[in-house]
């Protein structure tokens, strides 16, 4: 393979410099960061590590419970980073959050699964698991950039909200606007990922493959795929963590819960 | 107006009794605070009055009129509408029959057209038919049809005010709640709604709730009033009855303006037999 180059972990050691050069500007500045700075740079090492060797142990065993196992530990800590994002004294964050990632993952890989990558067993872990982490990630963004939003603009508008429930509308209705801002603040990253993908950023998979050496036009073809799965994945859980918010910020008798807010 | 008793004469429009209702807030050392907004508030708008409620900042004037349109729930107490609880009514039903105008105008982004259509949209009149019948609601709150396509937010206070207006009255409702609709304007610009609404009353013969903090305008438009201190409905009456004799002392400290807008009722009323006791 040309030009493949074997790391050590003696280059990754001396990668940990990189990180070095942030914590100096933490410092230097002051932002008042550097135990986080710290902690990330800790994590990321100690993550990776554990994932390759928990995604190896998967992967031999190739076992549905296992699979599904570590399917569910990503979504419930997807979850929990949504929720953690919404600043807000609403209980139930984290079931939404999980709700709307779980709904668009589902929706998402059961139609990949069943119609496009048609691997058998439907649980190949080298497919299911890297193909779940991608929409769950983007759905967990489009997730927690839609519930932040929906609150705020809520929050904001809500003199007009409360004129329009009190002119008879229902709170659908009266939230229409909120509701739609929400939607749009979810879905304009991954519409601009869709506008830019390989012009600036390599894709992950894509990159992988090029470092290896092994750049592939299924990579191409996958990453395509890639691409339009978390699309529909941010799309299912815009809309339900939207309409779940809606639910959570008023009452049945179209009533705002402004202690919500 | 005139010399009728303390209950409205002919049918009831709106009748509420023992209203209360408790709010829990966060308090500055991080636990919740519970307060009594409003204390068994009980009193009756006649059908065509105008119904005024009186009281200092901070009384609960504004919550109970969001009880009265349903933004809100009282934890006591019962509201009736022509004699019939609320709470059996379909609340987006009630929000048409009882209109609301906020302290603030609180219109909705785009022209007053946008607003007044609204309305009119969500009672289902068709977009062809909708301009017509706004611009006859913009009239009856005192503006002129070219206002239809003018941007809500360039309009003064007091035009934005009428927008609202406007907007409640093209629900058509049977009672009109106006929230302070003067607070943000001058004396001169005030005193034009507070006709106005007079006006609406006798023109459209919509029954009305005047939420103010200001004696002369209550004296102005109103049939009959509540005075509301601190959360408590101290006395309703005529006009006369309240300003010439008020039975309550409360009501005596309010309207002569020495009542400490955030005292309680309690505390006024031991405040004025401490001040008749020591007089003498
Ligand atoms: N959402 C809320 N949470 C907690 N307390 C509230 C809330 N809304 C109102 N209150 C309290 O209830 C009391 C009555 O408020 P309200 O707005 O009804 O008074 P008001 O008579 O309309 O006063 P103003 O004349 O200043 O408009 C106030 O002490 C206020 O702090
Ligand atoms: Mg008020």
């Amino acid at each position: 393979m040309t030009g493949y180059f074997e790391l050590t972990w003696l280059d990754v050691t001396v990668s940990v410099s990189l990180v070095g050069v942030l914590l100096v500007v933490v410092l230097v500045q002051r932002l008042g960061i550097a135990r986080g700075v710290f902690i990330g740079m800790i994590r990321t090492f100690a993550q990776l590590m554990i994932i390759g060797y928990v995604l190896k142990f998967i992967f031999d065993l190739s076992k549905w419970y296992w699979v599904l196992l570590m399917l569910a530990v990503m979504l419930v800590v997807a979850a929990r980073t949504a929720a953690q994002r919404d600043e807000s004294r609403q209980p139930g964050r984290m079931t939404t959050a999980g709700a709307a990632i779980a709904i668009g993952a589902v929706v998402t890989m059961g139609t990949v699964m069943a119609f496009v990558v048609r691997v058998r067993p439907w649980y190949t872990p080298e497919i299911l698991i890297p193909l779940s982490g991608m929409v769950i990630g983007n759905t967990m963004n489009a997730v927690a950039l839609t519930t932040t939003r929906f609150r705020s603009e809520v929050s904001h508008q809500r003199g007009q909200v409360e004129a329009a429930l009190a002119l008879g509308a229902t709170s659908s209705q009266a939230s229409s606007r909120p509701f739609r801002e929400a939607m749009r603040a979810g879905l304009i990253p991954t519409m601009n990922a869709l506008m830019v993908v390989g012009l600036v950023q390599l894709p992950g998979m894509m990159s992988g493959q090029i470092i290896a050496g092994i750049l592939s036009v299924q990579a191409v073809r996958y990453q395509i795929v890639v691409m339009y799965m978390i699309a529909c994945g941010a799309a299912v859980g815009s809309l339900v963590a939207a309409l779940l918010m809606r639910r959570q910020l008023f009452t049945l008798r179209h009533q705002l819960r402004s202690e919500y807010l | 107006m005139g010399d009728s008793p303390a209950a409205p004469q002919g049918a009831t429009k709106l009748g509420v009794v023992g209203l209360s209702l408790t709010r829990s807030s966060a308090s500055s050392d991080g636990g919740l605070s519970e307060r009594e907004v409003l204390r068994d508030v009980t009193f009756s708008v006649g059908e065509g009055e105008v119904f005024g409620v009186i009281g200092p900042s901070g009384a609960g004037k504004t919550t109970l009129l969001r009880l009265l349109n349903g933004l809100e729930t009282a934890d006591r107490g019962s509201i009736a509408l022509d004699g019939m609880d609320i709470v059996g009514l379909e609340m987006t039903d009630l929000r048409r029959r009882v209109g609301m105008v906020f302290q603030a105008p609180a219109l909705f982004h785009g022209t007053v057209g946008t607003n007044v259509g609204y309305a009119l949209e969500l009672d289902g009149v068709p977009r062809g038919e909708r301009e017509g019948r706004g611009a006859a609601c913009l009239e009856r709150a005192g503006l002129p049809p070219s206002f239809w396509g003018r941007d809500a937010r360039e309009l003064s206070q007091g035009e934005q005010q009428r927008v609202a207006i406007a907007r409640a009255l093209a629900a058509d409702p049977e009672v009109l709640l106006l929230d302070e609709p003067t607070s943000a304007l001058d004396p001169a610009a005030a005193s034009r709604i507070v006709s106005l609404v007079g006006g609406l009353n006798e023109e459209v013969g919509v029954t009305i709730v005047f939420v103010t903090h200001l004696m002369e305008q209550a004296r102005q438009i109103c049939d009959r009033a509540l005075v509301l201190i601190g959360g408590e409905g101290v006395e309703e009456g005529t006009i006369p009855e309240l300003f010439d004799c008020p039975s309550c002392d409360a009501t005596r400290l309010f309207i002569q303006g020495r009542l400490d807008p955030h005292g309680l009722v309690g505390d006024a009323v031991r405040e004025a037999s401490a001040e008749a006791g020591g007089g003498r």
